[in-house]
C-alpha cells in the first residue's frame, strides 16, 4: 500500500512538473515599433522630417544590437562613422553569431516575443528560409530611399538589387561566391583545374583538396550543373578523401599555409590571402555562382530605429570603412569595379548571380543533401 | 486534522518531519531538472518540420526516423565503440596517477594535484584545435619535428591524428583530470592500515595496490566509470574536429550538426527524441550505479579509529618510473597544447616553429584581444557565472550527496536518480530544453540563466563526487557526536565538512574551471548582455583567427591557474592539520 502510495505521489509531481513546464507560458515582451514606416512617407518632403524622428528615437534607444561575427575592431570604426554621420551617441553591440545561429535564434525569440536582436546578416538562403519560416520575424516594408535618399545617396543602388519579395524589409550588403584557389608553391597553372569535374581527377585524391562538411561550396551550383549533377559532383568530391575544414577562412588558411594543395572557399577569403601575400591564386574555372548577402533589421526587436539606421548605414558608407578595416564587402554588381570584379575579371570569370527566393530556398535544400551526403559517407 | 491526514485521502503522502528537508531538497532538485525533460519529450513529438511551440499537432515520427535509419544504428556503434576505448584507456592512466599521488610518497604531489585542473581551462574543441596544429599532416609542429629528425623527404606524416586511434587518444588523456578530481579525494580518505596489514604479510606494493587498494575504491572507480562512460558518449568536441576527416562519425556530433543546422531549421524533433532516447540509456546506466553502489557501506574505509594516511614509500626505481610516467602525461595533456597555442598566439600569422621565426615574436594578438570592445563586459559576466556556477554547484551537490547517502529512504532515492538525469543527455540538448523553457521568461537575457544550465549540468558530477567520498564516512564519526550531545549542525560543521572539504574543494574548482570552458550553453543562451568569454573564443575559432582564440585560450589559462593554486594551497594546508 505504502509503495502504491509513493508511485501515485511520485506520478501527481511529475505528471504535475510536465504539464507546467509545457503549458508554454509567454511574456508580453514589449516590442517598440520604429517611428517611419511605409505609410509615412507618401508626401516626399516628409522623408528627412521622418529621419530626424528616427534619429531623435534611436537616441532614446541608446544602442544597437548587431548579430555578426567579424572581427570586432571593425564594430569600434563604423560605430563612431555612424555616430558622427547620423550626429548620434549609442553604442553598437556585436554579438558574436554565425548567420545560421541568429537565424534560429530570432525565429525562436520571434515566436515568443522575446526579440533581443536588432539586425542580422545573411545569405539570400537564410533570408528565404527565414521568409518561409515566419514573415512576422521581418519588418512593415519601408521606403528606404524617401528616408535615406538626401543623408545616403547611395540606397538607390542597394534598394535596386534586393529581390522584389523582399523589398522594403531588406538591404543587400555584399555578394558571396564560391571558387576554387590552389597554392602556387604546390600547384603550378598548367595543373590547376580548369573545371569542377577536374578536381575528381584521381590525381587529387587523399586530403589534397579541402572543403566544407558543411556542404557549402558545392551547393550553389545547382543553378548551372542541374540538381543531379550536382550532387554527383559531391559524391565524386567526397570519394577524393579531401581535407574536411569547417569555415571558409579556415580553408584558404590551410591553403595558403600548405596543408592543402587546393580547395573551395569564399572568393573574399581568397581575396585576402592573395591581398596578404599569400601564395595562392584563383582557378580559372568559368561556373562560379553567387549569391547576395543581405542585412536585416528584426521586427519587434528592442531598438527598432538604431536597427533601421544601422542597417541603412552599413550597407551604404559603412561598406568602405569595411573596406579599411580589411573586412572586404564586395557587391558583384556589373557596372561596379573593386578588387572582386577585378578578381574575376583577371581569372576570365563572370559570375552567375542569384537572384530570387526559390533559387535561394533550393540552395538551402541542396546544402543539407550534400552536407548528409557527408556524414553518411563516413559509416559506408 | 493535521496536514498529512487532509491530504492522505488524495494520495498526496506530505513527508514526516524528519524527511522534511530531504523532500525539500529533492523539489528544488526536481524544479531545476523536471520541466527540461517535459520540454524534450514534447518537442520530440512535434512534425520534424516545426517548432516546439508551434501548433502542429503530434507524431512520433522523430523516433520511427532514429530507431528505423541504418545510418543511425552505425552511429550507434561508432559511439559505443569510441566510448568504451576512450574510458579504458583514461581510467588506466587515471588509477596510476592517483595511486601514485595519494598512496605513495611521490614527490610534487600539490603540483600534480593542481596541474590536473589546468587542463580543464581549456574547451575541448580548442584543445583539438591545437592538437591539429601540432598533428596536422603536413605541417603540424610535431610532424615537421619527426620529419626533420630523420631526415625525411616526405611531405606528410608520420604521424597522423585524424584516426579513430587519435581520437580515442585525446578523449582519453581530456578526461582523465576529472576522473582524477572524482577518484582522488576517495583514495586520500582510504584507511591505511588494510595496506599496511597487506605489506606486514609480505605483499609488494603492487600486490597491495591490486588486489586491496582498487578492489576496496571498486564503487568509486565504477561510479567515476559509468559518469565518464556516460560523458564520451555524449562528447562532440572532439569527434567534431576529429572524427569527420577519420571518416568515424558519433551521435554526438550528429546532434550538434542538428541543432547548428548552417542552412535551413534546426530539426528539433530528431534532436529532442535522441535526447529522450539518450536519457533512457543513461538511466538504465545509473541503476547499474545504483546496484554497484548499494551496499557501499560496507567499503567505508573512514571510521572513528582510522588511522592517518601513510604513505607507501617508493624506491627510487619506481619513483624514477612514476616521475617519468606522470611527466609524460603532463607533457603530453598540458605542455606541447600550451606550448602550441603560446607559439600561435605570438604571431599575427600562423607561423611554423623556426630559430629565425623567433626574431619576429610579438604581443600584437594580445593587444587586439585585450582592446576587443566585447572583453570587459564577457569577463566581468565569466567571472559572475564561474562564481556563483561552482558555489551553488557544491552547495547543493554536498546536500544532495548527504541526503542519498544517509537518508536512503523513497526521497533520497527519488533525488540520486533526478540528479543524475542531466548528465544522460547531451549538453547541446540540455542547453536547448532550457532555452526553449525559459526563453519566454525575464531569465532570458540575463547571466542567470547560463548559471541554472551550468548548474544543472554540473550537479551529476559534483554529486558523484560527494557521493564516493561520503561513502568513505562511516556513520560512526557523526553517532559519536550526536551521542555526545552535538546537534545537526554541530555535527555537520565540525565533524562532517572537516572531512568533506577536499571533495568540495574539488568539486567547487571543477565546476569552476569547465564553467570557464564551456560554450554549449552560451552559444544556445547568450545574447549581448550576458555575453562570456567562451562566445568570444569560439567566434575567434569559427573566422579561422587562430592566433586571437589562441592568445585568448592563454588568457583562460592564467585565470584558472590563479583560481586553482590558492584553492590547492588551502586544501592542502586543511588536509595536512
Amino acid at each position: 500500500m505504502k509503495r502504491l502510495a509513493s508511485i501515485r505521489t511520485l506520478a501527481v509531481f511529475v505528471v504535475g512538473t510536465v504539464l507546467v513546464s509545457c503549458s508554454g507560458t509567454t511574456s508580453s515582451g514589449e516590442s517598440a515599433t520604429a517611428v517611419a514606416s511605409a505609410s509615412d512617407t507618401s508626401d516626399p518632403s516628409s522623408g528627412s522630417s521622418a529621419l530626424q524622428q528616427m534619429i531623435d528615437a534611436a537616441q532614446q534607444e541608446g544602442a544597437v544590437v548587431w548579430a555578426d561575427n567579424g572581427a570586432p575592431e571593425r564594430i569600434t570604426a563604423l560605430q563612431d562613422a555612424f555616430n558622427e554621420h547620423f550626429g548620434l551617441d549609442i553604442t553598437v553591440e556585436q554579438v558574436p553569431l554565425r548567420s545560421s545561429e541568429a537565424q534560429t535564434r530570432v525565429l525562436q525569440e520571434s515566436a515568443a516575443d522575446q526579440v533581443s536582436l536588432d539586425v542580422m546578416n545573411g545569405s539570400g538562403g537564410i533570408m528565404a528560409t527565414m521568409f518561409e519560416a515566419d514573415a512576422n520575424a521581418f519588418i512593415d516594408p519601408i521606403d528606404w530611399v524617401e528616408l535615406f535618399g538626401e543623408s545616403l545617396p547611395e540606397i538607390q543602388s542597394v534598394v535596386e538589387h534586393v529581390p522584389s519579395d523582399w523589398q522594403g524589409r531588406l538591404l543587400e550588403y555584399s555578394h558571396q561566391s564560391y571558387v576554387v584557389i590552389y597554392n602556387t608553391e604546390l600547384v603550378s597553372e598548367d595543373e590547376a583545374p580548369q573545371s569542377w569535374e577536374d578536381l575528381l581527377d584521381p590525381a587529387w585524391q587523399g586530403r589534397r583538396i579541402a572543403l566544407d562538411p558543411r556542404g557549402f561550396g558545392l551547393n550553389e551550383l545547382f543553378v548551372e550543373l542541374g540538381t543531379d549533377e550536382t550532387l554527383d559532383l559531391a559524391s565524386g568530391l567526397i570519394a577524393q578523401d579531401p581535407l574536411w575544414i569547417e569555415g571558409s577562412p579556415a580553408i584558404a588558411e590551410a591553403i595558403a599555409i600548405g596543408e592543402a594543395d587546393l580547395g573551395v572557399t569564399t572568393h573574399l577569403n581568397a581575396l585576402t590571402q592573395i591581398e596578404e601575400g599569400a601564395p595562392v591564386a584563383l582557378a580559372s574555372i568559368p561556373l562560379v555562382v553567387a549569391s547576395p548577402q543581405m542585412m536585416m533589421p528584426i521586427a519587434g526587436s528592442p531598438n527598432p530605429n538604431a536597427a533601421i539606421l544601422w542597417a541603412a548605414f552599413v550597407t551604404t558608407e559603412g561598406i568602405a570603412i569595411l573596406e579599411a578595416q580589411g573586412d572586404p564587402q564586395h557587391r558583384l554588381w556589373p557596372d561596379l569595379d573593386n578588387a572582386s570584379t577585378e578578381l574575376f575579371q583577371n581569372a576570365g570569370v563572370e559570375p552567375h548571380v542569384i537572384d530570387n527566393p526559390d533559387d535561394f530556398l533550393e540552395a538551402g535544400r541542396m546544402q543539407s543533401e550534400i552536407a548528409q551526403l557527408i556524414q553518411q559517407s563516413g559509416v559506408e | 486534522m493535521s496536514v498529512r491526514t487532509r491530504l492522505k485521502p488524495l494520495g498526496i503522502l506530505v513527508p514526516r518531519s524528519d524527511q522534511r528537508l530531504p523532500a525539500l531538497i529533492t523539489l528544488v532538485v526536481c524544479v531545476l531538472v523536471l520541466p527540461l525533460f517535459g520540454i524534450l519529450l514534447l518537442a520530440s513529438l512535434r512534425p520534424p518540420a516545426s517548432l516546439p511551440f508551434a501548433d502542429a499537432g503530434f507524431t512520433i515520427e522523430n523516433y520511427v526516423k532514429i530507431l528505423s535509419d541504418p545510418f543511425t544504428h552505425r552511429l550507434l556503434l561508432n559511439t559505443l565503440a569510441y566510448a568504451i576505448a576512450s574510458l579504458t584507456f583514461a581510467l588506466v592512466i587515471t588509477i596510476a596517477i592517483v595511486l601514485l599521488v595519494e598512496r605513495t610518497d611521490f614527490p610534487f604531489k600539490a603540483f600534480v594535484g593542481g596541474a590536473m585542473f589546468l587542463p580543464l581551462a581549456v574547451p575541448g574543441a580548442v584543445s583539438a584545435f591545437g592538437w591539429v596544429t601540432l598533428l596536422s599532416e603536413r605541417h603540424g609542429f610535431i610532424n615537421a619535428g619527426l620529419r626533420a629528425i630523420s631526415g625525411s623527404t616526405e611531405v606528410s606524416g608520420p604521424l597522423d591524428i585524424y584516426t579513430f586511434a587519435g581520437m580515442v587518444f585525446l578523449t582519453g588523456i581530456g578526461i582523465v583530470p576529472g576522473m582524477f578530481v572524482m577518484l582522488s579525494a576517495s583514495f586520500r580518505n582510504m584507511d591505511a592500515r588494510m595496506e599496511e596489514a597487506g605489506r606486514i604479510s609480505g605483499a609488494t606494493s603492487i600486490t597491495v595496490a591490486r588486489r586491496l587498494t582498487v578492489p576496496i575504491m571498486l564503487p568509486s572507480i565504477a561510479g567515476a566509470g559509468i559518469y565518464y562512460l556516460i560523458v564520451v558518449l555524449e562528447m562532440f568536441e572532439i569527434p567534431l574536429v576529429i572524427g569527420t576527416n577519420a571518416r568515424f562519425p558519433v551521435i554526438a556530433t550528429y546532434i550538434f550538426q542538428q541543432v547548428h543546422a548552417p542552412s535551413g531549421l534546426p530539426t528539433y524533433g530528431v534532436v529532442a527524441a535522441f535526447g529522450v532516447l539518450a536519457l533512457a540509456i543513461g538511466l538504465g546506466l545509473a541503476l547499474v550505479y545504483a546496484r554497484l553502489t548499494k551496499a557501499a557501506y560496507r567499503y567505508a574505509v573512514v571510521t572513528g579509529r582510522s588511522a592517518p594516511p601513510n604513505p607507501v614509500k617508493l624506491r627510487p626505481l619506481a619513483k624514477s618510473l612514476g616521475l617519468s610516467f606522470v611527466g609524460a602525461f603532463f607533457t603530453v595533456t598540458l605542455f606541447l597544447p600550451i606550448a602550441g597555442l603560446v607559439w600561435t598566439s605570438l604571431f599575427l600569422r600562423w607561423t611554423p616553429p623556426t630559430l629565425d621565426a623567433l626574431n619576429h615574436i610579438s604581443l600584437d594578438v594580445y593587444r587586439l584581444v585585450l582592446v576587443d570592445p566585447r572583453l570587459a563586459r564577457a569577463a566581468a559576466n565569466t567571472l559572475i557565472l564561474v562564481l556563483s556556477t561552482a558555489t551553488a554547484t557544491a552547495l547543493l551537490a554536498t546536500l544532495v550527496a548527504w541526503m542519498v547517502v544517509r537518508n536512503r529512504g523513497r526521497w533520497a532515492r527519488l533525488l540520486d536518480s533526478i540528479a543524475f538525469l542531466p548528465l544522460t543527455i547531451p549538453a547541446v540538448v540540455v542547453a536547448l530544453a532550457i532555452f526553449l523553457t525559459l526563453l519566454p521568461t525575464p531569465l532570458y537575457g540575463t547571466i542567470w540563466i547560463i548559471v541554472l544550465g551550468l548548474v544543472v549540468r554540473s550537479l551529476p558530477f559534483a554529486v558523484r563526487t560527494m557521493h564516493a567520498t561520503l561513502l568513505q564516512l562511516h556513520p560512526e564519526l557523526e553517532e559519536a557526536s550526536k551521542v555526545s550531545g552535538a546537534t545537526e549542525v554541530v555535527t555537520m560543521r565540525h565533524v562532517v565538512f572537516p572531512l568533506l572539504m577536499p571533495a568540495v574543494i574539488g568539486s567547487w574548482l571543477w565546476v569552476a574551471a569547465h564553467s570557464i570552458r564551456d560554450f554549449t550553453f552560451p552559444l544556445m543562451l547568450g545574447i549581448s548582455t550576458n555575453l562570456v568569454i567562451a562566445q568570444i573564443l569560439w567566434s575567434f575559432w569559427t573566422l579561422g583567427e587562430v592566433e586571437r582564440a589562441s592568445a585568448m585560450s592563454v588568457l583562460l589559462l592564467l585565470a584558472v591557474v590563479g583560481l586553482v593554486l590558492p584553492a590547492r594551497y588551502l586544501s592542502g594546508r586543511r588536509h595536512a592539520s
